[in-house]
């Protein structure tokens, strides 16, 4: 939800560097797990970027990397992915390798998808990035859980 | 051999192993009378200034309403004391702890018990509090083997096992890092 980003963000790690100032750039490893409001992301390491003491650009790696919100539309999104790249201003996120996105309206796989949360766009595949499978449950369906996870995605495409 | 032959001997042996006993332990007494808690001097209320022995620098200053020095191994204890430990630019971290340690040579600073460190006044603003923190200000280095708590504006970080260099303000914390960022109102 866009108000998660007034909410507190609370960061757990096992291992952490980083530097006294207002602009720095903080490695996070040894298992990450960062949740601000409805937003909760899990992975193995992260590298955080702080401008004027707020933090504006994270970088999830590894795990694979979860990430689960609730959209500003109420309804839950989840995202699997061996790379995150998270905007924190913008709200745009790009996700790389092996993408699962699920939500009840459908769901959606291949190897490079660019998420804008806060307009609810969504841009896949380009960049030699892979066929995007898409899958649009009808209204009447949408109540039910969302269909089961795509099967895997063969990079050759159909 | 009667008794009186072997209450002799029993006592010529039990002579000859204590004689052999103080022979062998001469040594030792003067070695501890220096540490046998006694100083060979106290200042109180003080400051003192140490320099660098290879560049001349100031090392750090130490404040403290008193200090005790050990003849046996030249190093110096102190209740309450506040050190202040020079950044690249001259400006000062402020250092203070219940009980603090010297080494000889002044290149290692021990302090324990309620250790609460200021970054400079003139820098971003960042507060570290421990129970143990070990300073080599030659290095700038400051480590600490248990938890700790850094305040910097807007977020609080906790964590196990701390490494900082007071110069270039680079930090590493070795485990069960928990932080708390509140963005601003």
């Amino acid at each position: 939800r866009t108000a998660d980003r007034r909410q507190p963000m609370d960061i757990e790690a096992g291992h952490q560097v980083g530097t006294f100032s207002a602009d720095s750039t903080n490695t996070l490893s040894g298992g990450v797990h960062i949740t601000q409001g409805s937003l909760d992301i899990t992975s193995s390491t992260a590298r955080i970027t702080m401008v004027d003491s707020e933090p504006t650009r994270a970088v999830f790696s590894g795990g694979p990397v979860v990430l689960k919100q609730v959209m500003d539309d109420g309804t839950p999104m989840t995202a699997r992915a061996n790379g995150v790249d998270y905007n924190l201003r913008t709200e745009v996120v790009v996700f790389t390798g092996d993408v699962q996105i699920q939500q009840p309206r459908g769901s959606m796989s291949g190897q490079r998808v660019v998420y804008n949360l806060k307009s609810g766009s969504v841009e896949s595949g380009g960049e030699g990035g892979g066929r995007v499978k898409m899958r649009i449950l009808p209204r009447n369906a949408q109540a039910a859980p969302a269909a089961a996870s795509m099967p895997p995605d063969d990079k050759d495409g159909e | 051999m009667n008794w009186r032959t072997t209450l002799t001997l029993l006592l010529l042996a039990g002579a000859i192993v204590s004689g052999w006993s103080v022979w062998t332990h001469r040594g030792e007494s003067s070695d501890n009378r220096g540490s046998s808690g006694r100083s060979d001097y106290v200042l109180h209320d003080f400051e003192l200034v140490a320099l660098d022995g290879a560049t001349g620098k100031e090392s750090f200053t130490l404040r403290a309403p008193r200090m005790e020095r050990d003849p046996g191994d030249h190093t110096m204890t102190m209740e309450t004391p506040l050190f202040l430990l020079p950044d690249s630019e001259q400006h000062y971290w402020q250092v203070r702890a219940k009980t603090g340690w010297v080494s000889e040579k002044g290149n290692e600073l021990r302090l324990r018990d309620d250790v609460r460190v200021d970054g400079p006044p003139e820098g971003r603003k960042v507060e570290m509090r421990t129970q143990r923190l070990n300073v080599f200000p030659n290095r700038n280095v400051a480590t600490s083997p248990v938890a700790v708590t850094i305040t910097q504006p807007g977020s609080i970080l906790r964590g196990r096992g701390l490494v900082t260099n007071l110069a270039t303000r680079h930090y590493e914390i070795k485990s069960q890092v928990r932080i708390r960022h509140v963005p601003p109102r």
